[in-house]
């Protein structure tokens, strides 16, 4: 990975050289590097599989085992203007090559992103329905969405967030309730807005964005989803309500920084 | 900007096998061959031909690395060379001894058995549709590419135990291969000939191991005929998906497709299925996925392989356990043994018991474990195994 990102180092650097030449006749907004980081946190650390967390109101001990999640368009915004970061991301946050069960950190590095300083982020959770009436087929191996794991045929959708859990709820050392929440389908598609300042100039910080998947499950009244009564997204007839309700707090579970 | 970052990685790819042409060309300037070289292939003409990978449109694009492009040559030699016992110490034994066509390129034993008559762990994988295999190569995932594990089996002493030092001499010396590496590689003298070129050739040959797409299952779900499956094998086909709600009928969710999944049904992701029953983790006979982390939370975790063909590859698991598909249907039944790290999938296959807490499921009936067999068997290709292309060219 570190050489990877070296590696498009250098490619930005011979890119620039190419663009300098073709900018004798229009001048070009200097252009840089942004940086982005995203975490996934349970009550702001950092989420580690299968360590206890205290979950509802008897603060039952629940442990996560899995979390991805589909982006779309990662968009800067300044007042109205929008600039495009990326179509697509796929986090995985908890891959199989990890060597340890603390998630991992994602680092993105997008390029040419217009320098100055904007007003907020804009990001779709989920596929967008443009993509999302595509499947793993019409992608080339390099995009996110040639992903064969997270694409489900029976809906004929990816899967836009898996997050699995186990939990004692009944607080007698077995963890057997289970919460299986796998979203997808173009109805829970979400987009949510984010405002702060961004800087994108060579010298600044990256962008850090976390997922606290305790806000995730905390409710309008500030009760936790009852995980119990509620534990799929699958095999329960009430399962798009569950995942739209999941998908809606995505933007509360969101913090942005730099 | 996303277009942008595609053609960035393609340059890196490009970079990438400059940098390993550079290499190979380094290696060969230090080459402490005695012999020569005398450019005795020279006269051979060198025009190899690209080949297409032959797949059925509804597949994704196969990912071929940039070094090493498919070329006609290439994957007529890497069949050659897949079929040929020469590559073991004796001359007996061939990777095809362990992955025939007829088993979907299994062996049909529960665990393989070396050219010493020596029993292996593991049994035998089905190599169809291996250009997909995107998430690391074996049960365990040890071998990040085909070039990679093509390399392994030689030397492996349950395996074809030789040494890769004899085989290439042997091909350096054999009558028909040094051409065939002149046509397929450009090399100039028989001197250069390396394992590094055999396995990339046996890589190529096994890119080309893809499903027919004519299979009862992919005319059904991709080709429009949708009268194709008998109730039974529909009802399999519900329960596989979880589609019982959808499609408003009454069967269970037997959970199959969250791990055994998407348009190729060949999961790649590493599991607990459920299959031994440890007081710790520590307990695991194999310990799985843990040999690549060293996380102890994926001991007892292997790939869910490819369930196409999965009728003709008995029998099935990392170690050949179950003799018949009705035996992993009985084993998924049971809802797992509750390791720690069991996938939460494995414990509610079934009907949720009603007033249970936790709840429980009820697992299968006879009756809808048979009609997930029967759904399995319309992943049945038999066109692929018969495919010319990829027979035993010594026959
Ligand atoms: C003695 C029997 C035997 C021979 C000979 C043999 N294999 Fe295998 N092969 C196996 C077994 C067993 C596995 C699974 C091993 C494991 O997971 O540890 C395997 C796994 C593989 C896989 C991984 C497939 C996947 O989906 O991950 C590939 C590819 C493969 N073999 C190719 C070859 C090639 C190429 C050769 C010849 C150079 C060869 N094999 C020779 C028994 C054999
Ligand atoms: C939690 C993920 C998961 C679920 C759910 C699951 N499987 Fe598997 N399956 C696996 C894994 C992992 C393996 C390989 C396990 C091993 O060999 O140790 C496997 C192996 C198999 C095999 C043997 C493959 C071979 O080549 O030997 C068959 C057949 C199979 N599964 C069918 C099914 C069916 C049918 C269902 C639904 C009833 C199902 N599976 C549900 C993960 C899963």
């Amino acid at each position: 990975m570190p050489l990877r990102i070296l590696f498009a180092f250098l490619c930005g650097i011979v890119c620039f050289s190419a663009c300098d030449d073709a900018a004798v006749v229009t001048p070009v907004v200097p252009t840089t590097d942004l940086k982005m980081t995203f975490k996934s946190t349970y009550d702001g650390s950092r989420m580690i599989k299968f360590k206890n967390y205290p979950y509802g109101s008897n603060n039952y001990p629940l442990q996560f085992n899995r979390f991805t999640l589909f982006l779309s368009d990662i968009t800067l915004l300044k007042g109205t203007e929008e600039t495009r970061l990326t179509e697509s991301a796929y986090l995985d946050f908890t891959p199989d090559n990890a060597s340890s069960d603390t998630s991992v950190l994602l680092n993105y590095t997008f390029q040419n992103v217009p320098e100055g300083t904007y007003t907020g982020i804009k990001m779709g959770y989920g596929v967008k329905p443009s993509d999302n009436g595509k499947n793993p087929a019409d992608f080339p191996p390099s995009s996110p969405l040639y992903n064969d794991n997270e694409y489900w045929l029976g809906w004929k959708s990816y899967i836009f967030t898996k997050i699995e859990a186990q939990g004692d709820a009944d607080i007698n050392n077995q963890f057997d309730h289970f919460m299986i929440y796998h979203c997808g389908g173009n109805g829970v598609y979400k987009t949510f807005s984010f405002t702060q300042p961004i800087e994108v100039k060579s010298s600044a910080p990256a962008l850090k964005v976390d997922f606290d998947l305790r806000k995730l499950f905390i409710m309008a009244d500030g009760r936790y989803y009852n995980m119990v009564e509620d534990p799929a997204t699958s095999n329960n007839k009430d399962s798009l309500r569950v995942a739209n309700d999941i998908m809606s707090k995505f933007g509360n579970a969101t913090s942005i920084a730099q | 900007m996303m277009k942008y970052l595609y053609n960035t990685q393609r340059i890196w790819v490009t970079a990438a096998s400059v940098m390993a042409i550079c290499l190979i060309n380094a290696c060969n300037g230090s080459d402490p061959d005695p012999v020569v070289p005398t450019g005795d292939l020279l006269n051979i003409p060198y025009t190899p031909q690209s080949y297409t990978i032959v797949k059925p449109a509804h597949f994704p694009e196969i990912d071929v690395p940039a070094s090493n492009p498919m070329t006609v040559e290439g994957v007529q030699l890497g069949r050659r060379l897949f079929y040929d016992p020469m590559l073991s110490a004796d001359s007996t034994m061939s990777c095809s001894s362990c992955h025939l066509p007829a088993g979907s390129f299994t062996d049909n034993k529960a665990v393989s058995i070396g050219v010493d008559g020596i029993s292996g762990q593991r049994s035998s994988m089905s190599l169809l549709n291996v250009a997909y295999a995107n998430n690391g190569l074996f049960w365990d995932g040890r071998s990040p590419n085909l070039e990679d594990q093509a390399l392994r089996p030689v030397e492996d002493p349950i395996e074809m135990h030789t040494t890769w030092t004899n085989v290439v001499e042997k091909l350096k010396r054999h009558k028909d291969y040094p051409t065939r590496f002149r046509k397929a590689f450009g090399i100039s003298d028989r001197s250069e000939i390396t394992k590094e070129l055999a396995a990339k050739a046996m890589a190529q040959f096994e890119r080309i191991l893809i499903s027919s797409g004519n299979s009862k299952y992919d005319r059904f779900v991709f080709k429009g005929e949708t009268n194709l499956l008998d109730d039974e094998e529909l009802d399999g086909f519900i329960m596989f998906n979880d589609d019982a709600l959808n499609q408003g009928v009454n069967l269970p969710d037997a959970q199959c497709f969250h791990c055994h999944g998407g348009l190729i049904n060949t999961g790649n992701k590493y599991f607990n299925n459920g299959l031994d029953s440890v007081s710790s983790l520590d307990d695991f006979k194999d310990v799985g996925r843990f040999i690549v982390t060293n996380n102890a939370s994926d001991k007892g975790k292997f790939r869910a392989p490819t369930l196409r063909n999965i009728a003709m590859s008995a029998p099935y698991m990392h170690d050949g356990r179950f003799k018949t598909l009705k035996e992993v249907m009985d084993h998924y039944s049971r809802n797992g043994t509750g390791a720690a790290n069991e996938d939460p999938f494995i414990r509610q296959i079934g009907y949720p018991i009603q007033g249970s807490n936790p709840i429980k499921y009820t697992g299968l009936t006879e009756y809808q474990k048979n009609a997930l067999v029967k759904f399995l068997e319309t992943l049945n290709d038999p066109e692929f195994v018969n495919n010319p292309d990829i027979q035993n060219p010594f026959q």
